[in-house]
């Protein structure tokens, strides 16, 4: 038989060895091996490649003693230190030292090729044992290295059964263009991967799924809270979730809450959930797919609600509360079954199997202060033993409470009057050493008047119900930090947070925020370093969003679109098709001359030419074809609005949403300035719900910017 | 036209189809059973994993399927190729795609157990290998359906395509050398001196030793004066001419006969003596050198086993060798060589020769 020549050897070898670094990368990404296994790896590759070259002779006893002290290593942790672990971690370390052992076979094309499907095992476990985006990169690797491997397999077999060796074929096989080409058949493989893997049906029955990730359960989202229980809290800036908002402007300054768990009931000594009924929710779908759950029936939501979409994608799903920003109205998600209970709080009754991502639809405020103030303070028996409720020794949180109220008439001035308090009077601080753990909530307010946001929260909601105003704290993130380039908000474990929902008769609870701006997190870095990790964090979300968690709905959806997009293209030629046929009808008639019909076509096609970079240029600039100077009509109240405003000086800031320029405005003017709310919250309806305004609402709107200029002309 | 048909009707006619390897088939197997857990286990990952091998897959298909469209194959063999003597054949294979080249092509010739490996044949390029085969038998040959297959690029898939052989070849009949069966220079009567280099017992004239030169011929008196090995040229003697007749009739012994008169023929060249050969289809002029040889081994190839009806009387200075059936009667004026069992060791040449000298 032919010998190939080492060129070939060499290239197949690095192949061979590439292809079981693959596997041992992904198997590294599942993190499931400790440090000292990984020094091992190496070790054992260096010597197998030591060993390979010739240049080094391992004396025999010395070899047995090697291969007997790796054999021991192996039983060791196969048979004692893995004893506990589940099957697919045991089999996928069972793989790896199978592999361990496989690199020190003499080379054969029988053992190269077990080596490749070793690391194809290698991938298959590490599939099971994470989720991870550094996957892809060993998956990426494995194409590679294996479409190479596999044609070097066939060149070496061609060459040694048409014996060229000698010839100069194989030099032009294996060096330059061939390099390319397999470079470029990689790639052709890993595209046809992707678009294969979009189009597999996914029909996931989940009948044997593992929970995957043992992750580090979310604190402070039990059913019972106790006030300084941890001496100093830890900030961590470990990411918690992302949240897709559809429906709002973003990024919202402040402005929303991602909430996990309400709280009714405070004993003295903290918080936990009252006896109240437990409602299992029942779904609008079954079946395999993503199932919706309605979360609204008790909810008393408005006729003007704004609508929020919110996809959450959890790192760490390993809690049982649902996140979603306040009013949540329906859940949908891959869940066998929802609890929620009386405090709107939304639970899986049982783990879900996968609880990574999901999507709720919220109602986000839309009541002005004015309505506030109108609510009736009679509340009935539910809400008043719900939102009541004290323990017995508050009377010095009472009178304070009274004192700070003092004037105060509706529940709404009360509660900002009790936030305002609170927020100017308080400092933040997260080290609670030393707290009196007997009266927690006493020696906060009267004593160390510095805590962190539970003890703000707990403050402002015991010092409500002493004043008789329905209050109970909630705990859950504040929205995090907004990602231009993904979208959405990254929120950390940091992000953490409590703060008070108040009753209002006919409104629902309403949140309120008695933390000094110290206690919330900012996000105000545009270094190249956080920019940097921004985006990185963008493809993070984009692999857990188009790869981890993709599924049939996703498709359907591509399919839809793509079926919008062929209807499209199928209008276009039909019309081009007459037009076309209606200029050759008019040539054959003699009515126009071709030559006329082709300066006509140039002309458009220079038409074209030209419009092509206007589109560009409008596209950059934000403009939406067809959709701008619809909605620049219908939203031309609030520009008049803006316009007034900024005539007085209030200019909305960087960052700042109409609501929060309504509300700063209102703060500064006084509720003569209602009307700035009102006309914010149609512009809120019209921009993003598109929901044109009646004639009624127009005459409103005028009458109101009537209202607002003169008190602004005062 | 012909390069429509050549290069697009042909090869898109040529059958081809296509068989799993071992490997393709632990590959799907593969497919399926990771399919399965991506559907019990709901895992995207393991979906990935499946898009991954079937990826491998399609383009295992689409590349052997590029890799064996637009070829073109034909084979050649020497000039001149005897009966069950070993040749080369040559096979070439055509690349008659304009942008895509062709790799790992396994040419497999089922009739004559012949195998090729052409590793890389570039966009309208030829391929050359070839293979060792023995023709079985003299006469028209047309070559048989030969296969091309390949397993690029990841031998999952075998692609095959079967081609039809191409114009005949002429196998010629065997030739064995007969020198120890015929001695004698002139195979019989009538020597005579010749103004030629030859083998005669005249000195003709004396040169340098060549490579090749029986030590027999060395003059040594020249050898001792010149300081250099001396080779004695003799004068040839030839007879007159000679007549090969096929009698015809040979039946079982048919192929034994033609080969004893090609190799008649032969020796009959190699000892520059004017010959005939005379059947009952045909008769050849009275010629020697290689040229007339190879004109009288194309006859003999087409022999077809005719009986020689006439008996024409042998001319003046001619011997007329006739070549009979056992059997057979002697003709007046000629040299009677009965074909039996015992002349069949010409066609299988591990059978022990005859040590009888015939002339």
């Amino acid at each position: 038989m032919i010998r190939v020549s080492p060129d070939v050897e060499s290239a197949y070898r690095l192949a061979v060895f590439s292809t079981v670094a693959s596997g041992f990368l992904a198997m590294l990404f599942t993190e499931e091996f400790s440090a000292p296994f990984w020094a091992l790896v190496p070790l054992c590759v260096a010597c197998s490649l030591l060993l390979r070259s010739g240049r080094f002779q391992l004396p025999r006893a010395l070899a047995l003693l090697a291969a007997a002290m790796l054999l021991g290593w192996i039983a060791s942790d196969l048979f004692l230190l893995s004893s506990g672990v589940s099957t697919v971690r045991y089999l996928g370390r069972l793989a790896l030292y199978v592999q361990l052992l496989a690199i020190f076979l003499p080379e054969s094309d029988w053992n190269f090729r077990l080596l490749g499907a070793i690391s194809f095992i290698h991938l298959l476990s590490a599939a099971s044992l994470t989720t991870n985006m550094s996957y892809l990169a060993a998956s990426i690797l494995y194409i590679v290295s294996a479409t190479w491997l596999l044609i070097l397999q066939q060149v070496k077999v061609g060459i040694q059964r048409s014996g060229v060796h000698g010839d100069n074929q194989w030099r032009t096989l294996v060096a330059g263009p061939m390099i390319a080409r397999m470079t470029l058949l990689a790639t052709v493989v890993f595209v046809l991967t992707a678009g294969l893997f979009f189009g597999i049906p996914r029909y996931g029955a989940g009948y044997f799924f593992s929970r995957g990730e043992e992750a580090p359960v979310v604190s402070g989202f039990s059913e019972e809270v106790r006030l300084g229980s941890l001496g100093e809290l830890k900030q961590s800036d470990e990411i918690v979730m992302r949240v897709i908002v559809a429906g709002l402007e973003p990024p919202m300054n402040q402005g929303l809450y991602w909430r996990g768990v309400s709280l009714d009931v405070y004993d003295g000594l903290g918080w936990k959930r009252g006896r109240g009924a437990v409602r299992r929710l029942t779904a609008d779908e079954q079946g395999f797919q993503d199932r919706s759950y309605d979360v609204s029936v008790g909810q008393e939501l408005q006729a003007c609600q704004t609508e929020v979409v919110q996809q959450f994608f959890l790192n760490h799903p390993n809690t049982a509360v649902i996140f979603a920003a306040p009013r949540a109205i329906a859940v949908t998600g891959k869940f066998s079954k929802l609890t929620v209970d009386e405090n709107t709080s939304v639970r899986v009754e049982f783990p879900a199997f996968s609880s990574y991502y999901y999507s709720v639809r919220s109602a986000m405020r839309c009541v002005t202060r004015l309505q506030l103030r109108e609510a009736s303070g009679r509340y009935n028996a539910r809400v008043a033993a719900m939102g009541l409720q004290l323990p017995p020794d508050v009377q010095a949180i009472r009178e304070l409470a009274q004192r700070v109220t003092k004037g105060k008439t509706t529940a709404y001035d009360k509660a900002v009057a009790i936030e305002n308090y609170l927020v100017d009077n308080f400092t933040y601080s997260l080290d609670m050493t030393g707290l009196d753990l007997q009266k927690p909530l006493d020696d906060f307010i009267f004593r160390r008047r510095s805590g962190h946001c539970e003890f703000f929260a707990s403050a402002m909601a015991i010092m409500l119900r002493s004043v008789g105003v329905p209050a109970r704290i909630a705990n859950g993130y504040q929205q995090g930090e907004w990602n231009e380039l993904g979208h959405y908000y990254l929120v950390r474990s940091r992000d953490a947070h409590s703060w008070v929902e108040v009753y209002f008769q006919g409104f629902g609870w309403i949140e309120f925020d008695p933390t000094p701006s110290s206690g919330r997190s900012t996000y105000q870095s545009v270094s190249l370093l956080s920019a940097m990790m921004l985006s990185y964090d963008t493809v993070r979300l984009l692999w857990k969003r188009s790869v981890i968690e993709y599924h049939l709905l996703d498709q359907v959806e591509h399919l839809r679109r793509i079926a919008a997009f062929m209807r499209f293209m199928r209008k276009i030629a039909r019309q081009l098709f007459e037009d076309v046929q209606q200029e050759i009808h008019e040539i054959a008639s003699g009515r126009r001359s071709v030559s006329e019909v082709a300066r006509e076509l140039l002309s458009i096609l220079l038409l074209c030419c030209l419009a092509v970079p206007g589109i560009l240029w409008a596209k950059r600039a934000g403009y939406r074809l067809g959709r701008r100077v619809s909605r620049g009509s219908s939203i031309r109240f609030y520009m008049r609005l803006t316009d007034l405003l900024r005539a007085h000086g209030y200019l909305r800031l960087p960052g700042q949403t109409p609501m929060e320029l309504a509300f700063r405005v209102t703060a500064s003017e006084g509720p003569a300035l209602d009307a700035v709310e009102e006309i914010t919250r149609y512009y809120y309806r019209v921009r993003f719900r598109d929901a044109p305004l009646t004639d009624e609402e127009q005459a409103r709107v005028q009458t109101l910017l009537r209202q607002v200029a003169a008190r602004l002309g005062k | 036209m012909r390069s429509l048909w050549t290069e697009r009707l042909r090869p898109a006619l040529t059958p081809r189809w296509v068989t799993i390897t071992p490997y393709g088939l632990l590959i799907l197997t593969a497919c399926f059973v990771i399919g399965m857990l991506a559907i019990f286990f709901t895992n995207n990952l393991f979906y990935f994993l499946v898009a991954m091998l079937l990826g491998f897959v399609s383009i295992s298909g689409v590349l052997s399927e590029i890799s064996i469209r637009g070829l073109d194959m034909r084979r050649s063999v020497p000039a001149n190729v005897h009966a069950l003597s070993p040749v080369f054949v040559t096979i070439e294979v055509t690349n008659l795609k304009k942008r895509f080249p062709s790799f790992c092509l396994h040419v497999r010739d089922e009739a004559l157990a012949g195998e090729a490996f052409l590793l890389h044949i570039g966009p309208r390029e030829v391929g050359r290998q070839r293979y060792q085969a023995v023709f079985p038998k003299r006469g028209s040959y047309t070559f048989g359906s030969a296969s091309i297959s390949t397993a690029f690029p990841f031998g999952f898939f075998r692609k095959w395509a079967v081609f039809q052989g191409n114009d005949p070849v002429l196998i010629l009949p065997i030739v064995r050398d007969l020198q120890f069966l015929f001695r004698s220079q002139a195979l019989g009567s009538g020597d005579f001196r010749t103004a030629f280099r030859g083998e005669g017992a005249n000195l003709y004239s004396v040169r340098e030793y060549r490579w090749g030169d029986s030590s027999r011929l060395i003059h040594w008196k020249s050898t001792a004066r010149q300081m250099e090995v001396m080779i004695k040229e003799l004068e040839r003697e030839v007879s007159g001419k000679v007549t090969l007749e096929l009698a015809g009739g040979f039946g079982v012994h048919l192929e034994p006969a033609v080969s004893l008169a090609a190799s008649l023929a032969n020796l009959l060249t190699q000892r520059q003596i004017h010959y005939r050969l005379r059947s009952a289809s045909w008769t050849t002029a009275t010629d020697g050198g290689a040229k007339h040889l190879d004109a009288a081994l194309r006859l003999l190839a087409l022999y077809d086993d005719l009986p020689l009806a006439q008996a024409e009387p042998p001319q003046k200075e001619e011997h007329i060798l006739l070549l009979a059936p056992a059997g057979a009667r002697g003709r007046p004026g000629r040299q009677l060589l009965e074909l039996g069992p015992d002349w069949d060791w010409l066609l299988d040449p591990q059978t022990e020769r005859p040590r009888q000298v015939l002339g």
